[in-house]
């Protein structure tokens, strides 16, 4: 039955070409897709649940008080765990302080490590602490020890920053609230340097 | 009387250094006062005070105008020494304005007086109010 015209040759091919490639089509559904692992399907978060479970920590800590001069303190961190050593303690790291006097004058400090004394109403910040004023000092120190109930900030070491009117390095700093407890006294002991670029 | 204060020279642009035991500043005000051996240099200007407070000027904060040093000054030049009680130096005019019995000791030379004013950009100084001078003749023993 073999017919000489082309299109009775062309219809013959086409029954067994497209019969092949539907074929073809249809096996890389089943054959070529992936492989679904059952198992995998829902992510596990990777935490370490015991320890989790044994230092009961608390996420994104927020502490915040007035002290008796009247001038407002907040502290957050990222997260916080309780010190089963110490005494009801608790240790938090990238601390982040606010003291806010009463007259306005802010002071922001952030430390990688902060330790909580409640019982000795104190917040110890460790590790590059920065620390900030809006009258412009900006002063680095090792350690910052910030007094929760008498809104006094401490750095026992030596300290490094610059003031409104040049760099600055001391060997001890401590904000104390003035006697009227309006504004706070900035008190640099220990040996000061002071270099000032006058301007043009 | 006017006085060649030679070596008292410093550069007005020069960075001044001032170095104490502490230093104090209040908040409100931003006044800062350093306390406990206060000694500023600038260049080859050295001053030696007790207390040294610092003014700023009103606009802005950052630009220091004068340093009032108190509590006893002595200042000191490669050349020349001068003390007095008193001493208010201004930083932008570079000048330096020493009250309360001055005592200027130039090489062998002593004078004394109320108030000692020294340009520190040319060195010229005048001293005034009850003006004693030793003058040492050359050749003396």
């Amino acid at each position: 039955m073999m017919y000489d015209n082309s299109h009775t040759r062309l219809v013959t091919w086409a029954k067994i070409v497209l019969p092949l490639l539907a074929l073809a089509l249809l096996s890389t559904i089943f054959l070529v897709s992936r492989r679904i692992d059952p198992s995998a399907a829902i992510p596990y978060a990777k935490v370490d649940v015991e320890k989790l479970a044994r230092e009961n920590a608390v996420t994104r800590p927020e502490y915040s008080g007035v002290t008796d001069t009247g001038a407002t303190l907040s502290v957050t961190a990222a997260q916080a765990r309780t010190q089963p050593s110490q005494d009801q303690g608790a240790s938090a790291d990238q601390v982040a302080a606010k003291l806010t006097a009463p007259d306005g004058h802010v002071t922001d400090l952030s430390a990688n490590e902060g330790l909580f004394q409640p019982n000795s109403n104190r917040i110890d910040l460790t590790g590059k602490v920065a620390m900030q004023t809006s009258d412009g000092y900006r002063v680095n120190s090792d350690k910052v020890e910030l007094q929760t109930d008498s809104s006094i900030l401490t750095s026992p070491g030596p300290i490094h920053g610059t003031s409104p009117f040049g760099t600055l390095d001391a060997g001890y700093m401590q904000m104390v609230p003035t006697a009227d407890g309006s504004s706070h006294d900035l008190v640099f002991k220990q040996g000061v340097k002071l270099v000032y670029q006058p301007q043009q | 009387q006017s006085v060649d204060f030679g070596g008292l020279r410093a550069d007005k642009t020069a960075p001044v250094e001032v170095t104490a035991d502490s230093l104090n500043v209040n908040q409100e005000s931003g006044q800062a006062v350093f306390s406990g051996n206060v000694e500023v240099t600038q260049g080859d200007m050295h001053m030696k005070a007790a207390e040294l407070e610092v003014f700023y000027a009103s606009d802005k904060r950052s630009e220091i105008t004068r340093l009032h040093a108190t509590g006893g000054v002595t200042l000191v030049s490669p050349t020349e020494a001068a003390e007095a009680e008193e001493a208010v130096y201004d930083v932008k005019a570079g000048t330096v304005v020493m009250t309360g019995n001055v005592l200027l000791t130039q090489g062998d030379n002593v004078m004394s007086g109320n108030k000692l004013n020294v340009d520190l950009s040319t060195g010229a100084g005048t001293m005034d109010g009850r003006v004693r001078t030793l003058l040492k003749p050359a050749g003396s023993k």
